[in-house]
This record gives C-alpha cells, sequence and structure tokens, in this order.
C-alpha cells in the first residue's frame, strides 16, 4: 500500500485503539513531560556523568603521562555512552523515527507464537545482541592499536555515538514499520529495481569477503598450535553431542545443554594442553596454515549442508551463552585490575602510510580497520529481518538498536585495553607478517627493533618466555589481531584469577572463544548467503527457489564455499602476509554495506518529508562514503606498492618480466606469480565493491533530492494496526508506565493478550 | 541472603528466556489465545518443527 504523504501529515490522526482496553501507549505529552522535568538529582546525576567523562578524556586525550590507567577507558567510553543514548538517541527518536506505540509491531499482528513474538524487551537485547557482536569487535581494535591508542578509542567511541548505533536503530526501527523486511527487500521498495539489485548483489558478495577473513583469522591463530587445534576441534563433537541431546533425549533444555557443552569445552581447553604435551598430541595436531584452512573449508560445507539442529544451532547456543559470559568476565576483569598502558596516545605510525600490521594512512585506513564496534554494515541485516519480528512496542526500538550498538563498541573499547596492555614490542612481534619477521625469535627481534620505536627495545627473552607461559611453541608472526587479544587477556585475567600458572589456560580460553564465535558466523553465514544464492538464481531458474531441491541447495552451497574458501586459501598462501593485505577489504566490505544501508535509511527518511533533520543520516553516510571510497581508490589506484593492490601487481609482473628469482618478500617465482594472481582478485573485488555501493548511494541521493522537491514521496510502511498490547519502552520503567502496567496487571490474564490479528 | 537468591533465580530465569528455552510455553500461550478450540502440538513435535524451520530460515550471525 503506498500513497502520497507530505510532512505534516501524521498518522497518529487515523490510529483508533481499543477503548475497552487500558492505554497500549504511553501519552506522548505526558511522556515528554516527565522527560523535561529535571529534578536535582537528575541535574547532579547528569553532570557528575559528564564531569567524569570530561576527565576521562582530558586524561587519555590531552594530559597523556607516561603511562595511563585502563579505568579511564572504560569511564571515557561509559560516559560518553551515557550521555549519547539519554540525549542523542533521544533527539533522533523526537525527530527522525517517531515511534507510536499505538501502532502494533509485526510481532503483535503478525504473531505466530514462533519466529513473531512480541518479546521481552531486556530479552530481545540479549537475543539482539548475542546476535550482533561476535568476533570484529575483538580483532579490528588490536590491529588499529598500531596507531596508538587515541585514534581508536576516539573512532570507537564518536564513530558509535554518530554513526554505527544510528544506522542501527534507524534500520531496525524501519524494518519494524514494514513487516520486518530485510535490509535487500527494502532496497528494492525504496530505490526501485537497479538499487535494489545492487544492494543484493553487494550484500552477497559483502559476505563472502567477510566470512573468507574471518576464517583467516581462526586459521591465523591456530596454525602451528597444536593445543588450539585440538580444543577448537573438540567444539564439534561437543556441538554434535549437543544437538542429539536435545533433539533426542531433552528437547527444548538449551541453557541446560550449553551448560554441559560449556563444562565439556572447559575440559576441552585443559585436555588440549595435555595432549600438546604428548609427542603423538603434538604431532597430530601441529597442522600448518594451508592444511587448516581446507579444514575448515571442507567443514563449511558440510555445517551448510547438515540439518541446522545437528551442528550449527548447537554451536550457536554454545556460541551465544560464551559470549554472555566472556564479555562480562572481560569487562570485570578490566575493572578489577585496572593495568597500566604504556602505548603511546599516538604511536609513530599514525602520520605515516608504511605502518607495518596493517599499511596505509590514519585516513582512511583507521576507519576500515576498525569496523565493527564503530559502524558495522553487516548488523544491518540483523536489525532488519531478524530483530524486527521479535519487537514488542515500537519505541523499544531505541533501546534495543541504539543501546544494543553500544554495547558491542564497549566491547570494542575492552579488546582494544586488552590489546595495549601488552608490551608494545611483543605487540610488533605478534602482529606483522612473517614476510617481515621471517617467523623466527631473532628475525622479529631484528625487524620489530629496526623500527625505530620509542621506548620498544624487544628481547629474545620476552618472546620465548610469553611464548612458554601462554603454552605456544612462539607467538612471533601470530597475525589476525586474536592471538594479540589472548596474549592480552590472558595477561589481565591472570593478575585476577590463577597467577602466570594459568596464562595458558587464559591464552586458550581466548582463541575458544574467538574461534567460536567466528565459526558460528561462518556456520550461519554460508547459509544465509546459500540462500540469498537461490532466491538470486530463483529469478532465472525457479527451480532453485525450492527450498526442497537438495541438489540446487548442495550447489549454492558449494558455490558459497569456493567462494570464499578461494579467497581464504588466497589469504593463507599470500607470500605478502595476508592479513595485512586482506584485512582493509573486510573493513572496507562491512562499511560499504553500512552506506549502503544509511543510503536506503536517508531514502526513507526523505520520503518522510523530514529534511530539516536529514544531516542525522547524511552526516555518517556521507563519512561512510567518503573513508570507504576513499580506501578503495587508494586500494585500486595508489602507486605505493603496500597499499594499491595494481600497483603491487604491476611491480611483480614488471619483476617476473625482467626474469628475477625472488621480489620483495616472495622468495620464489612462484611465489611472485601467487602475488600477481592476489592482487588481481583483490583489486577486481575493490572495484566490483566500488561501483555497486556508488549506484545505490547516486539513487538514493537522487531520489532523496526528487523526494526534496516534491516534500516527500512515496510512503512503503505497512498499513497501521492499533495495538492491543503495552510495555515499558526502556531499561527501567517510568512512572507513567508503572501506572498504565497496573491497570493491565488488573484485567483478567485472557484479556491482556488480546487475539492476534491473523492472515 | 534470600535477596542474592531471588537474584540468582531472576538471572537464570533471564538466561533461559535469552537462550530460547521459554519457546514452547511462549508457543503455548499464543495458541490458548489465538486457538482455544484445537488442541496445541506436543511439546517434542513443536520442538522439532521448530529446528527444521531454522533449516529453511538461517538466522544471520554477525561478526
Amino acid at each position: 500500500m503506498s500513497k502520497k504523504q507530505n510532512g505534516s501529515h501524521r498518522h497518529a490522526d487515523v490510529l483508533v485503539t481499543d477503548p475497552d482496553l487500558p492505554a497500549v501507549a504511553v501519552d506522548p505529552q505526558q511522556a515528554e513531560a516527565e522527560d523535561r522535568r529535571w529534578t536535582p538529582a537528575k541535574i547532579a546525576l547528569w553532570v557528575g556523568v559528564a564531569l567524569l567523562g570530561g576527565i576521562a578524556w582530558t586524561i587519555l586525550a590531552i594530559v597523556r603521562g607516561e603511562t595511563v590507567n585502563a579505568i579511564w577507558f572504560v569511564f571515557a567510553a561509559v560516559c560518553t555512552y551515557l550521555i549519547a543514548y539519554r540525549f542523542y538517541s533521544k533527539f533522533i527518536e523526537r525527530v527522525i523515527t517517531r515511534p507510536d506505540d499505538r501502532r502494533a509491531t509485526p510481532a503483535e499482528y503478525k504473531a505466530n507464537g514462533k519466529d513473531y513474538v512480541p518479546t521481552d524487551r531486556r530479552v530481545l537485547f540479549g537475543h539482539h545482541f548475542a546476535a550482533i557482536a561476535g568476533a570484529g569487535p575483538l580483532v579490528g581494535p588490536v590491529l588499529a592499536a598500531q596507531m596508538g591508542y587515541l585514534p581508536g578509542t576516539l573512532w570507537i567511541i564518536v564513530g558509535v555515538i554518530l554513526a554505527g548505533a544510528v544506522q542501527d536503530y534507524l534500520v531496525l526501527f524501519f524494518s519494524t514499520r514494514r513487516g520486518g523486511r530485510s535490509l535487500g527487500q527494502m532496497a528494492r521498495d525504496q530505490l526501485g529495481r537497479v538499487g535494489g539489485t545492487a544492494a543484493i548483489l553487494a550484500t552477497l558478495v559483502i559476505m563472502v569477503i567477510i566470512v573468507a577473513i574471518l576464517a583467516l583469522v581462526v586459521v591465523n591463530a591456530l596454525g602451528e598450535s597444536p593445543w588450539g587445534v585440538f580444543s577448537v576441534s573438540m567444539t564439534i563433537p561437543i556441538a554434535l553431542f549437543m544437538g542429539v541431546y536435545l533433539r533426542y533425549f531433552r528437547p527444548g533444555k538449551i541453557t541446560e545443554v550449553s551448560l554441559i557443552g560449556f563444562v565439556l569445552l572447559m575440559a576441552a581447553i585443559v585436555g588440549g594442553g595435555a595432549v600438546a604435551a604428548t609427542d603423538w598430541g603434538a604431532a597430530a595436531f601441529t597442522l600448518d596454515r594451508t592444511t587448516i584452512a581446507w579444514g575448515i573449508i571442507i567443514y563449511g560445507f558440510i555445517a551448510a549442508i547438515l540439518p541446522v539442529w545437528l551442528l550449527l544451532a548447537p554451536r550457536d547456543y554454545l556460541s551465544t551463552f560464551m559470549k554472555i559470559g566472556t564479555i562480562f568476565m572481560l569487562a570485570a576483569a578490566i575493572i578489577v585490575v585496572r593495568p597500566e598502558i604504556t602505548v603511546p596516545a599516538f604511536s609513530e605510525f599514525a602520520g605515516r602510510d608504511d605502518a607495518p600490521v596493517v599499511p596505509g594512512s590514519l585516513f582512511p585506513f583507521l576507519f576500515v580497520t576498525i569496523a565493527c564496534g564503530a559502524l558495522s554494515g553487516f548488523h544491518a541485516l540483523i536489525a532488519s529481518g531478524t530483530t524486527p519480528k521479535l519487537l514488542e512496542k515500537e519505541r523499544q526500538a531505541r533501546f534495543i538498536g541504539y543501546g544494543g550498538m553500544l554495547m558491542e563498541s564497549f566491547v570494542a573499547i575492552m579488546a582494544l585495553v586488552a590489546a595495549i596492555s601488552i608490551d608494545r614490542g611483543l605487540y610488533f612481534a605478534m602482529n606483522i607478517s612473517a614476510a617481515n619477521t621471517l617467523g623466527t625469535v631473532d628475525g622479529a627481534v631484528a625487524y620489530v627493533n629496526s623500527l625505530g620505536l620509542t621506548g620498544v627495545n624487544l628481547t629474545p627473552e620476552l618472546l620465548q618466555e610469553t611464548a612458554r607461559n601462554v603454552g605456544e611453541e612462539s607467538i612471533v608472526s601470530r597475525t589476525g589481531g586474536a592471538p594479540t587479544l589472548a596474549v592480552g587477556l590472558a595477561h589481565i585475567m591472570q593478575s585476577f584469577i590463577g597467577g602466570t600458572g594459568m596464562m595458558s589456560f587464559w591464552y586458550h580460553f581466548a582463541i575458544m572463544f574467538e574461534a567460536l564465535f567466528i565459526l558460528t558466523a561462518v556456520d550461519a553465514g554460508t547459509r544465509v548467503a546459500r540462500f540469498m544464492l537461490q532466491d538470486t538464481l530463483g529469478n532465472i531458474l525457479p527451480k532453485f527457489r525450492d527450498a526442497s531441491w537438495t541438489v540446487g541447495a548442495w550447489i549454492c552451497t558449494a558455490i558459497m564455499v569456493a567462494a570464499w574458501g578461494a579467497i581464504l586459501i588466497m589469504g593463507v598462501t599470500d607470500p605478502l602476509g595476508g592479513i595485512n593485505t586482506l584485512f582493509p577489504l573486510f573493513g572496507i566490505a562491512n562499511q560499504l554495506l553500512a552506506a549502503i544501508a544509511l543510503a536506503v535509511c536517508l531514502a526513507i527518511v526523505a520520503d518522510r518529508g523530514y529534511f530539516r533533520y536529514l544531516w542525522v543520516v547524511a552526516l555518517p553516510l556521507a563519512f561512510a562514503t567518503v573513508v570507504t571510497v576513499t580506501a578503495s581508490m587508494y586500494k585500486i589506484f595508489s602507486p605505493v606498492p603496500a597499499v594499491g593492490y595494481w600497483a603491487q601487481n604491476a611491480a611483480f609482473r614488471q619483476a617476473l618480466a625482467q626474469g628475477e628469482e625472488s621480489f620483495g618478500t616472495a622468495p620464489t617465482r612462484a611465489a611472485m606469480e601467487a602475488v600477481v594472481r592476489n592482487t588481481v582478485v583483490q583489486g577486481t573485488l575493490s572495484i566490483l565493491f566500488v561501483t555497486l555501493t556508488i549506484i545505490v548511494i547516486g539513487i538514493a541521493v537522487f531520489r532523496t533530492i526528487r523526494a526534496f522537491q516534491n516534500g516527500g514521496g512515496v510512503n512503503t510502511e505497512d498499513p497501521i494496526v492499533p495495538s492491543r498490547i503495552f510495555a515499558a519502552a526502556e531499561l527501567s520503567t517510568t512512572k507513567a508506565e508503572k501506572r498504565i502496567q497496573k491497570q493491565w496487571d488488573a484485567l483478567p490474564v485472557e484479556r491482556r493478550r488480546v487475539k492476534a490479528r491473523h492472515e | 541472603m534470600n535477596a542474592l537468591a531471588v537474584g540468582l533465580v531472576k538471572a537464570g530465569r533471564y538466561l533461559k528466556a535469552v537462550m530460547g528455552d521459554d519457546a514452547y510455553e511462549i508457543y503455548l500461550a499464543h495458541h490458548a489465545a489465538t486457538h482455544p478450540d484445537t488442541p496445541p502440538m506436543p511439546e517434542r513435535m513443536f520442538w522439532r518443527e521448530r529446528d527444521d524451520e531454522q533449516d529453511h530460515n538461517p538466522q544471520g550471525r554477525c561478526c
């Protein structure tokens, strides 16, 4: 249903709720009055929050002593989040989303007791958070720490309040108003066929690259680590056991089986140490990275075609369980231990473009290295489609969408703190690729000390001792961020529980949960991508739409696995180091998706006619566009080989043509040919991403201008259905909400949840 | 002590709700409200059907 609407038109005029029921929404005037009533206690509280936040920022950004205590990161982050949530997100609610709790959400009017269920807001917050947060916020900030702590901290905190959380909130709200439609469908409705198709295609390609690079992080963490390989492989039998237990023995006892799984997981970590210490264990589980990569590819294919109850769902339960637990643990440890940070605010690499962990200048590459935690386009896929089907009331979208993303940002800050709490020399020795450190202790010491970093004097003893403490053969060139975070976490946790003797446990505990999050994302990503591909192919060959056609499902799964598998193998065998060349592509892909999501939001806001406040969406959209397009342009056109894929390609092709036997970090002609191949793939992907995104953004901007000329556009919202339920909007319940809730509680039970309308 | 016990029970209930243990209860309540004249699915069948539905509607998991 679509009709013209102009800016002043309000749905409120036509909405009539059931007069026999208590109120289904707090009276907006009353809510506003309560909001605006500034009691002395409330004023004191917010002044206190602002002061504490201000002091924390001053210490981090201006004072910058020799060392800085980690607690100031926590204060700076939390106080800023609180202020942004209370004031900025409320502003967005007032001027853009304008929720109306008298309108039923899809969870209410499509309620089916299964996937459309009005869910308690606090429970939904947990669901949503578990779905959006994974290994991303644990990895990006670690890699960005090469520039010093301040650039990353600023971007994570400022980025989330102005961009990331705004995107999540808007997509969640707009999808809720559209029956819980997915981002792709919203793009088609809002931007027409071309824009919609480009958006769906971009989403598919971006998912492939994201899955591949996440898998690369796991491979790098497990390579030559028998302990890690053993304990992470044990998650497969554990998940199978949990699946069978839930299916045949005690259906529905999810928490119970997750607890059992968790205990088994701990046993697998402890057992991994014992197994890796034996000769046969070390022999059987010391695998090189290519073997592990193939293992993950084969596993990914099998996991995607097996029934979900057997492997994917139980692993997901375990992952959710670990997510909630480890995040509280990490926060508690940092608050209790409060490590002193010696990393400078800005490192030597902040002003250069030859940083050794991920190459490229601070602008734009810091902003793509840290995607998750500041602005993550992937969230738009969860915030549309999944969460809206569970949202009880429109006004809760702010708490779930904006609040959930703030929580993820906090995880990113904690990961950053954990990573910078370790010695800086150690940090670089772990994160510089083996192409430069030669993968040896001596090579790493020589290379890191040659970088001329102030205060860094790396000794072989430190590398050997740390490796011994965490129970690994070597920690040199453990790139990808996960092992660094694991060392940082082990470092913090051992002074919290267990001492040095427990460091190896904590290290492998951290590797385990990162691997678990990533493998869950790989499983789910492959499956989701397969359905998207089936759907797309179904446009040409309708048979592919038939979900029960096994051959079609297998073909599509194989295509998706082959796509990310090829990129994974390319990254693992890359003579240039892998993660440092591919990680920028991950960030660019993720933020291009964010740009697409924000472009769709921009068109929606313009069609609603709220032009005065269009900047709320236009600002993050413009920033994401400038960052990702600039980064893509660097990757495509930069003449510096370390930065530009095609420059690298040309340099290696020339060397080959001149008959060189080795070039740069590639020791053989075969390796040089591999670089030529890899850079073609990477360069082509860069071009593809940026082209698709520019198409989507271009159409969105065009539609926005047209809407501006017409004073509004087509309303793509679903028809209004009056709500018949009530629920509070925030974490805590206001006085007005309590009064209404009392009236509902007084009703006979059978009238509280009145019949939902059925199609 | 009592407050602690109440807190733990609440935390346990919250965890179970986030993990999805209460899906069958939710379904029963929904069924009772919408189709009171027909018997609801038995518990085992409900979970089985839920599993199979997930096969066709996989939920995304982010990075």
